[in-house]
């Protein structure tokens, strides 16, 4: 009889463990998210072989679209246009302009820009743990960037018009975001000053001086003032900036009519990307935040703080931004063996997307403990009715509490894991961008560029510039 | 046998396997299903070309705006007049100036082309093809873009032998919030004169594409 009930006992405890483990197997089986599926190429960045990388994002971009369009809420199928941004960067940091082009241009007609003041605390909670399946919302730093490297592509495939498409394309999303999300337009700087750049080789030079008013007005950029006095003299325009910007550089010196012009643009290392981390549950729920449609009520708040004190909830897992291990610590660029001078404009691209999460992470920290919450429900519901069906059949209520807490928690567990955080972001972006601007004498000229990690990556080029005109010069360099 | 029995009986079994099955069900749902896509001709799939899939331009935009510039050039008093030229006018065809934001300069030649080819085919006056222009824009070490600038385009054309070209420029005023994306495209075509610089006949017509949520 004993042994009758330890076999019992036993048999019990194999089905709580067997369900247990399949719901462990399911939180693995799709919690790796973006990360997880663009972690061969992550590795090949890290070991600084863009050409893997790329030919990884081919095969992974070859297996998303292959999906199909039928399946909206697919993994694979939603991270087309990311996986597009991706491999355009990589084609770009590989000098294939046109391959970048392309690619930029056909994520930017899928990418949409993330707008949480457009959203409440549930849409939000559904975009963060919806393991990746709705359509990607960039962050507006990312959307910015895809037009700004885009315009960088252009003027090194010496297409201008491209570049003034790219350019009017980078003013559209800047009027929108100046409304929608004002706090972003100290990025609008580096993209505005080549914008300009751009219209000033075209000849078209009132819309030069607008965007590069623009990016000393948004950025305070310094090296936008000489160009603004030139532009300003050449078309007549007047204003209280200009003003001030001319009475402060004074007469400018003529510039040699047989000159060209230099542009080289310095991309190094990575910014920050998401991963997947378990947070603990005490850093949600103490949080405010000004919009109060994403604040717990006093209800929800009770209930987090009981699951907290009851050991239910103990962690919710949550993206965090980490840094890729190949920061730089110094950045020489020599043009012929000499100095440069400062870069004409400079983004840390790092810091802007560091930024932009801590502007955003509050709110989303609390559309992940809402949800949560309503999650933790689901477990407690299964806790109820497990109880019940053990009690049911072995007529002992210890057992059947213990099992539907184990069932419970797993639910929760499952769910917690499987409830994958969004950690898609531009992995493959530039941690930090120089753009410097040379008049020169026409001729072949070396570019070289030494970075510093500890360990030292030299990259030299050389460039061809045409009397009277422009040339661009594009250098990545990954680690 | 009896004890695997009475374990695959067991009510907790039971419960913890329908458990189980539903999270792989879910997993399997969650990670993505099996249907994929296939390539198609336009005749095997009635109304392909129909739906509009970005706010670029598609050939039913061209074929409007085709219709819409051709048609009515077919039709002025211009062409009428050089129609009538013995021996014929000499017309070349020049690129149209993309003012827009929007990548749309294949299409944009694209139509370009196929008014040409309806010029060749109607007969009624000479057409300097495409690879003159690129060779001769070569020789005076000029680009494309400088045939945007008119006395450039006249240097061009006179050096091409051609007495008109034809050209034109779309602009565009696009917009968007956070979830609408708006683009009104203005083509505006025309013929000018390469002896006077005289606009000859001007034509405008205007479409608009979007994005906008369905729901």
């Amino acid at each position: 009889m004993r042994r009758h009930t330890h076999t019992r006992h036993n048999l019990r405890g194999a089905a709580v463990y067997l369900a247990c483990a399949a719901l462990a197997a399911l939180a693995v089986a799709c919690s790796a998210g973006y990360q997880g599926r663009v972690l061969a190429i992550n590795d090949a960045l890290a070991q600084n072989d863009p050409a893997q990388a790329l030919l990884l994002a081919d095969q992974a971009l070859a297996q998303a679209e292959a999906r199909g369009d039928e399946e909206d809420d697919d993994p694979l199928q939603s991270d087309v246009p990311l996986l597009l941004l991706e491999r355009a960067t990589l084609l770009q940091a590989n000098g294939d302009h046109e391959g970048a082009v392309r690619d930029f241009a056909a994520a930017d007609q899928t990418l949409e820009v993330l707008d949480l003041s457009a959203s409440d605390s549930a849409d939000v909670g559904k975009y963060l743990f919806s393991d990746d399946a709705t359509l990607y919302q960039a962050p507006p730093h990312e959307k910015l960037l895809l037009n700004t490297l885009a315009m960088i592509s252009w003027l090194c495939l010496d297409d201008l018009e491209g570049a003034r498409v790219e350019a009017r394309r980078l003013a559209v999303l800047q009027k929108y975001l100046q409304d929608a999300a004002p706090e972003e337009r100290s990025l609008f700087g580096l993209g505005s000053w080549i914008a300009g750049f751009s219209f000033e080789m075209s000849g078209q030079l009132d819309e030069a001086l607008n965007f590069y008013l623009e990016a000393w007005r948004s950025h305070g950029f310094d090296a936008a003032k000489e160009p603004i006095a030139r532009l300003a003299n050449a078309t007549g325009r007047r204003d209280d900036d200009i003003d001030a910007i001319q009475q402060e550089l004074g007469t400018l010196p003529a510039l040699p009519d047989d000159h060209g012009t230099l542009l080289v643009v310095v991309q190094t290392g990575r910014a920050p990307f998401k991963v997947a981390e378990r947070v603990p549950i005490g850093a949600f729920t103490t949080l405010q935040v000004s919009d109060s449609r994403y604040n717990l009520t006093p209800e929800e708040r009770e209930r987090a703080n009981q699951a907290a004190l009851e050991g239910a909830l103990k962690w919710i897992n949550f993206p965090a931004l980490v840094d890729p291990d190949d920061l730089y610590q110094h950045i020489e660029v020599r043009l012929d063996g000499r100095d440069p001078g400062e870069p004409a404009v400079r983004l840390d691209v790092a810091a802007a997307t560091r930024a932009a999460w801590a502007e955003d992470q509050p709110r989303l920290m609390i559309s992940a403990l809402t949800r949560m919450l309503t999650r933790a429900l689901a477990g407690n519901v299964t806790q109820a009715l497990t109880s019940s069906a053990v009690k049911g059949s072995t007529g002992n209520k210890a057992g059947g509490n213990i099992a539907g807490l184990l069932l419970g928690l797993a639910v929760e567990g499952a769910l917690a894991a499987q409830d994958t955080p969004d950690t898609r972001s531009w992995n493959s972006l530039p941690s930090d961008i120089r753009v410097f601007r040379l008049s020169l004498p026409p001729g072949q000229h070396t570019l070289s560029l030494t970075a510093s990690q500890p360990g030292k990556t030299r990259r030299a080029q050389k460039v061809d510039v045409p009397p009277g005109g422009f040339a661009v010069l594009n250098l990545r360099l990954l680690r | 046998m009896r004890r695997a029995n009475s374990l695959f009986a067991s009510r907790p079994f039971r419960f913890a396997f329908t458990l189980s099955a539903a999270a792989f069900a879910l997993s399997a749902l969650a990670c993505g299903g099996t249907d994929e896509a296939t390539y198609v001709r336009g005749d095997e799939v009635p109304g392909l070309d129909e739906p509009a899939m970005s706010t670029g331009l598609d050939k039913v935009d061209l074929e409007k705006l085709f219709d819409e510039n051709m048609g009515k050039l077919l039709k002025s008093p211009f062409y009428r007049e050089i129609a009538a030229n013995d021996p014929p006018a000499t017309v070349a065809i020049f690129p149209i100036k993309n003012e827009t934001s929007e990548h749309i300069g294949p299409q944009m030649q694209a139509l370009l082309s196929r008014m040409e080819t309806t010029l060749v085919n109607e007969r009624r006056v000479d057409v300097i093809d495409h690879e003159r222009q690129a060779e001769l824009l070569k020789e005076l070490k000029l680009q494309q873009s400088d045939l945007y600038d008119k006395d450039r385009a006249a240097e061009v054309g006179r050096r091409l032998g051609v007495q008109y070209f034809i050209t034109g420029k779309v602009y565009d005023s696009a917009e968007r919030t956070s979830d609408v994306r708006r683009v009104q495209y203005f083509v505006f075509m025309q013929a000018i004169s390469v002896e006077t610089g005289k606009i000859e006949w001007q034509e405008e017509s205007a479409l608009t594409k979007g994005l906008v949520p369905v729901n």
